[in-house]
């Protein structure tokens, strides 16, 4: 069963029970009251109706032992019908519509009198009686009050609420209808939108309206939509990545691999001099040492996804005095001049994985074909930031997002001569990572290129 | 298309089920109910609008008239103004039997036939031709609770009719005084001033009258006015003929006891 019908029953239902429950105590009431109030008005007429018959007897103590025509003239005397009989169950005179039954015939003079509400012929009649004294007389009188424009009343009022109940529930069925319609519309969008997301339509999203529950819900459901957008782009992304890895890594397998078995088979196959000999092992040994090279740097990668590292509280300036030593001579190789201008600091790193990125780093700068590379460091607040800034060719602003993903390069032959596989810059970043700072790197394509690295000052615990 | 809205439809004949189905319950417990309350009997407390009558002790300060007292109760000036506004004032009347401490009817009809011989409107030998009528009932003003009543607030009416006289005097049913009455007389009768009739009027409903002069207002009808001592009391009585045909005649008086408006 659908929510729609759940609530629509439950609509009818309730509407229903209340209408009824509230109109059977309504009536109810009003019954009772109305029985109340002409029981009240028949012991009344009894009231006046005795004391006209005492009147009756005090005057005349004897009338009801007259000739029967003369006792009949009294009933114009009375207010209502009436019956008198004897203690012993004489009749003296009666002008009652009916007969009551069984009435309670009590000889005892106190405050209480006898009732009956009888029907007959569908006509409902109140009947009173009490024993009744006056001078040396001694009756029973009956008095008929006639309720049945009480009760037809009631009657026709249950008719009237019933008749009313249905015109009402005639109107109110459209609109319970309409309204249910109304609560369950917002639903139905959420779930032919759920439907579509289902369906691979990520982008979709439900229109809010209004502050209600289901607009809480529809709301919370495009965060959601949002999120798996967004996770499911992430995984994409990863997924791609992935298979340019995996393409990356075979290209990059083959190239030397196709160096080393030419060689190997033009040895195996001929007799050479010992000159070209000489040359092709040579050409065997340089592919081999780069096969090697990039496995270690692979190894490094993955190894750095791994392992915990410990990282130690290190000054900035005795890292970079030790690390000169060894960038200075491969900057004059290739003819570049290095500028260092470092500020005393104190950051937490593991030495051998710092040193590795900024080798990296200044190895890119030469790759550049920089004619200077700068490398600053200063303290800004809780910051220290490092800048390694060359002058080279510069990279592509629209590739700069790209190069941290391994074999990615900018210039794919230009990174082959120099023995590049595109590892560097990926190696660079899970350093950085693994240290818990920031990188940002900032070129035109044109003028050069300036990395900042980001670190926490001080030695504090990164994650602060 | 069945299968499609099978639910609908059983929705509908399900709500349809219900709502017929609420009716008839309510319609049968209604019947049951109505069964109950067509078919009562029993013997009912018949409770006294008015309380049983306890006589202020031998407190005689705010009596009107010693020589009264000794012929039944009598009631403080506060008490007779009260009995007399609530009496004035009613809407309707709740019928009673007497309580202790109420003269009976047959005092009350007695006491109203002394009263017209000695207002000298009927005489001793007309009693038996009376045709007698006689309740005892207690003012009630509109949408007043059922909260019980001074014995005093009750009165006697007692209707007297005859050939020549139709009476309806107002007896107070602690003291059995003639505090109120109508009469219509068909026939001459010995005439006293107005003054003197209330005068006397006064004297029987247990009062004295104050030392300032009556007031005679004649204005098509008569009208005279009289303080009561020491009281926000005064007694009026109104009067007037009215000829039936050429040789019928009536007149009719009614003599009544009302509270000064401030």
């Amino acid at each position: 069963m659908r929510l729609f019908h759940k609530i629509f029953l439950c609509f009818v239902v309730i509407f229903s029970i209340t209408f009824q429950v509230a109109g059977y105590l309504l009536i109810n009431h009003t019954y009772g009251n109305a029985i109340s109030q002409e029981k009240k008005l028949a012991i009344q007429n009894f009231q006046y109706n005795r004391y006209i018959l005492q009147s009756i007897l005090y005057s005349d103590p004897e009338f009801f032992f007259k000739e029967e025509t003369e006792v009949e003239n009294i009933s114009n005397s009375f207010s209502v019908p009436v019956a008198v009989y004897g203690i012993d169950g004489k009749y003296f005179f009666s002008n009652l519509a009916t007969q009551p039954g069984e009435l309670d015939f009590v000889e005892v003079d106190d405050n209480r009198i006898s009732f009956r509400i009888y029907e007959k012929d569908g006509r409902n009649y109140i009947f009173v009686c009490d024993y009744i004294r006056q001078g040396e007389n001694a009756m029973y009188l009956i008095t008929q009050t006639d309720i049945s424009s009480v009760i037809d009343t009631q009657k026709n009022m249950i008719d009237y609420f019933q008749k009313i109940y249905i015109v009402i529930l005639c109107i109110s069925f459209p609109m319970i209808f309409l309204l249910t319609n109304l609560i369950t519309t917002p639903i139905k969008k959420v779930r032919k939108a759920t439907r579509r997301i289902a369906g691979g339509r990520y982008t979709e999203r439900i229109s809010i309206k209004g502050k209600d529950e289901i607009s809480e819900l529809a709301y919370d459901f495009n965060q959601m939509a949002g999120q798996i957008e967004e996770k499911i782009a992430e995984l994409s992304d990863a997924a791609r990545q992935k298979e340019d890895f995996a393409a990356n890594f075979a290209h990059e397998l083959k190239t030397p691999m196709t160096s080393v078995i030419g060689y190997a088979d033009m040895l195996y196959q001929r007799n050479l001099p010992r000159e070209e000999v000489k040359s092709a092992a040579g050409y065997i040994l340089k592919e081999g040492m780069r096969l090697e090279s990039l496995s270690l740097k692979l190894m490094d990668l993955f190894v750095l996804d791994k392992q915990e590292f410990i990282l130690e509280k290190m000054s900035v300036r005795e890292m970079f005095e030790n690390l000169e030593q060894g960038i200075e001579p491969v900057c004059r190789k290739h003819g570049a001049i290095l500028h260092m201008e470092i500020e005393d600091g104190i950051i937490r790193v593991d030495y051998d994985l710092f040193k590795t990125m900024v080798l990296n780093l200044a190895d890119n700068a030469l790759k550049a074909d920089c004619r200077d590379v700068w490398v600053e460091g200063k303290q800004d607040g809780n910051i220290y930031q490092i800048r390694i800034k060359d002058n080279g060719k510069g990279i592509p602003p629209e590739e700069l997002e790209r190069i941290t993903e391994a074999f990615y390069m900018v210039d794919k032959s230009r990174s082959r001569k120099q023995h590049g596989a595109g590892i560097g810059m990926a190696l660079v970043s899970k350093i950085v990572e693994v240290h818990g700072a920031k990188m940002e790197i900032e070129s035109d394509g044109k003028t050069g290129t300036q990395i900042y690295l980001n670190f926490v000052a001080g030695g504090e615990e990164n994650d602060k | 298309m069945i299968s499609k809205y099978k639910y609908t439809i059983v929705l509908l004949i399900f709500a349809a089920f219900f709502i017929f189905g609420s009716m008839e319950v309510m319609d049968y417990i209604l019947r049951i109910r109505e069964t109950q309350l067509l078919t009562e009997s029993g013997r009912v407390e018949m409770e006294s609008p008015v309380r049983t009558w306890e006589s202020w002790e031998n407190d005689k300060e705010g009596m009107v008239s010693e020589d009264i007292a000794s012929e039944g109760n009598v009631l403080k000036i506060e008490q007779i103004e009260d009995a007399i506004k609530c009496w004035n004032e009613r809407n309707s009347s709740i019928l009673h039997e007497p309580v202790a401490g109420q003269v009976s009817m047959e005092e009350a009809i007695k006491a109203g036939e002394m009263w017209l011989i000695e207002m000298g409107i009927g005489e001793e030998k007309d009693a038996a031709a009376y045709t007698i009528n006689a309740e005892l009932g207690v003012g009630v003003q509109t949408g007043e609770a059922g909260e019980q009543l001074e014995a005093y607030h009750s009165f006697w009416t007692v209707k007297y009719s005859s050939q020549s006289i139709s009476a309806v005097l107002y007896l107070n049913a602690v003291t059995g005084k003639v505090w109120g009455a109508e009469i219509v007389l068909y026939e001459e009768q010995p005439e006293k001033t107005p003054d003197d009739r209330l005068r006397l009027f006064v004297e029987l409903a247990g009062l004295q009258v104050s030392d300032d002069d009556s007031v005679v207002i004649d204005s098509g009808e008569t009208r005279t006015e009289i303080a009561i001592k020491e009281s926000q009391l005064y007694a009026q009585e109104r009067s007037y003929s009215m000829a039936i045909g050429l040789e019928n005649s009536y007149k009719r008086t009614t003599y009544q006891l009302l509270i000064k408006q401030d």
